[in-house]
């Protein structure tokens, strides 16, 4: 059986005007995980419960083999946590939280630390408060991955930055993802973000997981194709299509089974293929979003 | 029920928690410190100032130790950071509560024995001792209280509700021990008298802030998870 760093099966948790449905989530060890979805759609609440900070109604939620929440401090030993909500103390600095976090963790790796350090161009003995909010998570990220934890989570670390400091970031982080072979979960509702550093997709929208694959079939599935029509009739929505725009002839048909039988079978109806387009990875979040929300 | 203790992380975010408070531990000491020195001044009416001060810094000192370890951390989200380490919630709560009664113990016993040292050592009556000892611990379980408050509601405006009770207990204390036959006869004596009064007094000073200790980390415990 694959080894698994994250496994939620079936859970839930209620709160009085959200609910998080029915989740299943898993992740193989290797891999880096996007987790999409706008705000409000459910990314912190699961990660919280996977953490081992929130207890699910119901369901499984296994990290590293351990259930949660009772393993929640085993977890953790092996876990780097990082969160855009989370804050360090502006009053000390940064060689203190490395000292602090240093004392915690045996698995402290100090030439790293040294490495991200001049990476992320950080200064020990600048205080946190006297950070700017890019260099705030770049210490955060420092703090988690000296540690060498087996699974990185992190929670939109890249929310609220300008996008000067989150190009910084995110190419900091697809460098030091690149360098090894990590298990990282990623949440963020910045399409453009997940896509640079994911290996593996879900989409999460209102409670409940819309969609979940490797970054590649989501691509090669998800196409937009442009035709022209023999005529202005309407046309009507094909099993493999789940979004159309027609202006007179000229549509745009949004598939999420893309084959090559899609373009025969419209050449047969007489409908004029132009062109097949590939689709970013936001307009494959927003076209998913609106297609399951048009079905509840 | 979690009862599943990580002492280690305990003692480690004790210690955080002391030296990020220690800059102002040093200070809250040294104005006990001149606090103290003026009621022993010869100054009429210095004795009832510098009491006033003592009682102001010491609660003070208390009171900023437990709304900045406990609500401004919640609130700064460092507490967030604090979640995604080793511990569960009753490991932070056993930190914010027993260990931060022994944070505020460091600043607390020094202010004591200041006091203390210069009731016994000027012209003031020994016989102030025992109800110096009395107000301070009232005052070391109130700040307990306010803590445990704070751990368990979460809520800054619970917190600061109770810090108000606690003043207007205080003074309410103040006014009863202090008519106490036992230790009233006693205040302008040159000897400071333990007495079963005293002991009485203090027992059920200890017993309130055990009580308030273990009913917190009962409830506590009962809580799986931070959130």
């Amino acid at each position: 059986m694959e080894n698994l760093a994250i496994q939620l099966e079936n859970v839930s948790k209620s709160f009085k005007y959200f609910q998080l449905k029915n989740v299943d989530l898993t992740l193989p060890t290797g891999q880096i995980m996007g987790f999409v979805g706008a705000n409000g759609a459910g990314k912190s609440t699961t990660i919280r419960i996977l953490m081992g900070l929130m207890q699910a109604d119901s369901g499984v939620v296994k990290v590293l083999g351990h259930s949660q929440p009772e393993n929640q401090t085993l977890v953790k030993k092996e876990v780097g946590f990082s969160s855009e909500e989370m804050k360090l103390y502006g009053a000390k600095n940064l060689a203190w939280h490395i000292d602090f976090i240093k004392s915690i963790y045996p698995q402290w790796n100090q030439a790293y630390a040294n490495e991200l350090l001049k990476r992320f161009d950080l200064n020990l003995e600048q205080k946190i408060k006297q950070f700017s909010k890019g260099q705030q998570i770049k210490a955060q990220l420092l703090l988690v991955l000296a540690r060498k934890p087996k699974l990185l989570v992190l929670d939109e670390p890249t929310t609220g930055l300008d996008p000067v400091a989150r190009h910084e970031v995110m190419a900091e982080l697809a460098l030091i993802l690149r360098d090894e072979d990590r298990t990282v979960l990623f949440s963020s509702h910045n399409t453009a973000d997940v896509e640079k550093i994911s290996d593996q997709i879900t989409f999460i929208d209102r409670g409940r997981i819309l969609d979940s694959n490797d970054k590649e079939s989501f691509f090669e599935n998800w196409k937009k194709i442009q035709v022209e029509l023999p005529s202005e009739t309407l046309l009507f929505r094909h099993h493999r299509s789940i979004g159309i725009e027609q202006a007179g002839k000229l549509a745009s048909v949004t598939t999420n089974a893309f084959t090559p039988e899609i373009l025969t079978d419209m050449q047969k109806q007489n409908i004029k293929v132009l062109a097949v387009e590939k689709m970013s990875l936001e307009e494959i979040f927003i076209a998913n979003v609106s297609y399951r929300r048009q079905g509840e | 029920m979690n009862l599943r203790l990580n002492p280690s992380m305990i003692y480690k975010l004790t210690t955080k928690d002391f030296l990020l408070f220690r800059p102002f531990l040093v200070v809250y000491i040294l104005i006990c410190a001149l606090a103290a020195g003026v009621m022993i001044a010869p100054i009429e009416g210095a004795y009832y100032l510098g009491v006033i001060l003592v009682i102001t810094v010491s609660i003070g000192s208390g009171i900023h130790f437990a709304l900045t370890s406990v609500i401004i951390e919640k609130k700064e989200n460092q507490m967030s950071f604090i979640m995604g380490l080793p511990i569960n919630a009753t490991d932070y709560a056993v930190s914010k509560t027993v260990g931060g009664m022994v944070v505020y113990f460091l600043n607390w016993l020094p202010m004591l024995v200041i006091t203390l040292s210069l009731i016994y050592f000027s012209h003031l009556p020994n016989g102030l001792i025992p109800i110096s000892i009395l107000c301070f611990l009232q005052i070391l379980t109130g700040v307990v209280v306010v803590l445990c408050i704070g751990v368990g509601t979460g809520s800054e405006g619970f917190t600061i509700v109770m810090v108000v009770i606690f003043n207007i207990l205080f003074n309410l204390f103040l006014s009863v021990v202090g008519q106490l036959p036992g230790i009233s006869e006693f205040i302008q004596g040159n000897e400071a008298v333990f007495n079963a009064t005293f002991f009485s007094v203090f027992g059920i000073e200890i017993l309130a802030l055990i009580l308030v200790l273990s009913l917190t980390l009962f409830i506590k415990s009962r809580n799986a998870c931070f959130l």
